[in-house]
């Protein structure tokens, strides 16, 4: 969707490039500089997004190895070093049985690339994290199985840079909106997910449908639990998702203005996102 | 239980279930976070509770410790259930509405002092 749109900007709108790489980039709007709507191009609506975070979403086998094995080290950086998870390591990068060829990844990353954040996502139809080894945590044992439940897990929304002026709160929104937005494109209405729990609280705080599926039980001395998202109306609005899954924006400017400012999307501090409203 | 993992009842119910205290600790993250929001506690945390039915009720909610009273409040958080409140005829209450009715029914239980004698215990 966003390669289509990119192109029908590059036939007749300045200031754009190439259309990204089909299937790995998504640059999302998470601290807008300017946003606004361009009523025509081309005879297409288009909306036009500023951002200094981009977002990457992917199946492993999509992404090239190098992010892959980037985004192994980073979840050893949080998962183990920062939050001391007792996780298997694989030299020195944090991997487990469900990261194959067709889990899903979304990542946030810094205007230099650095990945800032990550979530993965897999189809309850298959074994995943909570109905392998959690499965205690849904009363009488049995974990959901069903095409529109899917599994968000390994979430981290935390910058390894400590001189990043990535805000953590949007860097949280983005991941999580990105993440339901995703798993929603591919059927999920809702999701379950194994967290500590002081992650229902945050997902309380931001407006998110969430609800604990169990009791919370010690897990290295930790509480844990397992949480339903719901993707309802409630989440979206939260998320800033509208129905069609398309981020909303905050504020409207004039696109013409837009344009003749716009820098390459590609290069510098800024990434351009194009979403073509239908 | 319902296909959607939450357990229906009418708050009314509650008041016949026993409710058993699994643990209670304090959340120095969470101390932060009120203290940001410029809430004058000494101590914060969370507390989680069920009750034995089949399936089990589920139930925690965050406390402070009022820095000038030393009293201890419920948070100015959600209560987290997996519970779905309803009204007599049935109908949902809804998330909000039903973490609303739960901290209004947490005043009326002292549970204060199993949080204290828990959180005690855990110094010890």
């Amino acid at each position: 969707m966003d390669a289509q749109a990119l192109a029908v900007a590059d036939n007749g709108c300045p200031g754009f490039s190439r259309a990204p790489d089909a299937g790995t980039n998504y640059p999302l709007s998470t601290l807008p500089v300017s946003q606004g709507r361009l009523q025509r191009c081309n005879g297409v609506e288009l909306t036009i997004r500023l951002t200094t975070m981009q977002t990457i979403i992917g199946k492993s086998r999509e992404l090239a190895p190098s992010l892959n094995d980037a985004l192994a080290q980073y979840r050893h950086k949080i998962f183990i070093e920062r939050l001391g998870w007792p996780l298997p390591v694989v030299n020195g990068m944090e991997v487990d049985q469900f990261d194959h060829s067709d889990t899903l990844y979304v990542m946030t990353t810094e205007p230099d690339g650095a990945i800032c954040g990550c979530a993965r996502l897999l189809p309850t139809t298959e074994p995943y994290l909570l109905s392998e080894i959690f499965a205690h945590l849904i009363p009488g044992d049995m974990p959901p199985r069903s095409h529109d439940v899917w599994e968000l897990s390994r979430f981290a929304a935390a910058t390894v840079d400590p001189a990043s002026t990535i805000d953590a709160a949007c860097n949280t929104r983005s991941l999580l909106a990105a993440s339901v937005r995703i798993a929603a494109e591919r059927g999920a209405k809702r999701l379950i997910t194994v967290s500590p729990l002081g992650i229902e609280r945050l997902l309380h705080r931001m407006g998110v449908h969430a609800h604990r599926a169990g009791p919370p039980m010690l897990a290295d001395g930790k509480p844990i639990f397992a949480c339903w998202i719901e993707i309802d109306d409630q989440t979206l609005n939260a998320l800033g998702i509208r129905p069609d899954h398309q981020t909303e924006e905050a504020d409207e400017e004039t696109a013409d203005n837009l344009l003749t400012s716009i820098p390459s999307p590609i290069a510098g501090q800024a990434a351009v996102q194009i979403a073509k409203d239908l | 239980m319902s296909p959607d993992g939450y357990i229906r009842l009418r708050l009314s119910s509650l008041s016949m279930l026993p409710f058993v205290h699994l643990f209670s600790e304090s959340d120095a993250d969470f101390l932060r976070e009120l203290r940001a929001q410029t809430v004058p506690a000494r101590s914060a945390g969370f507390s989680e509770w069920k009750i034995d039915t089949n399936p089990p009720i589920s139930i925690g909610w965050s406390w402070f410790v009022h820095s000038e009273s030393d009293r201890m409040l419920l948070a100015p958080d959600a209560v987290r259930s997996n519970v779905m409140l309803i009204d007599m005829q049935g109908y949902d209450l809804g998330p909000q509405k039903t973490s609303s009715l739960f901290g209004a029914w947490l005043n009326g239980f002292e549970w204060q002092r199993v949080v204290s004698t828990a959180l005690a215990e855990t110094l010890n």
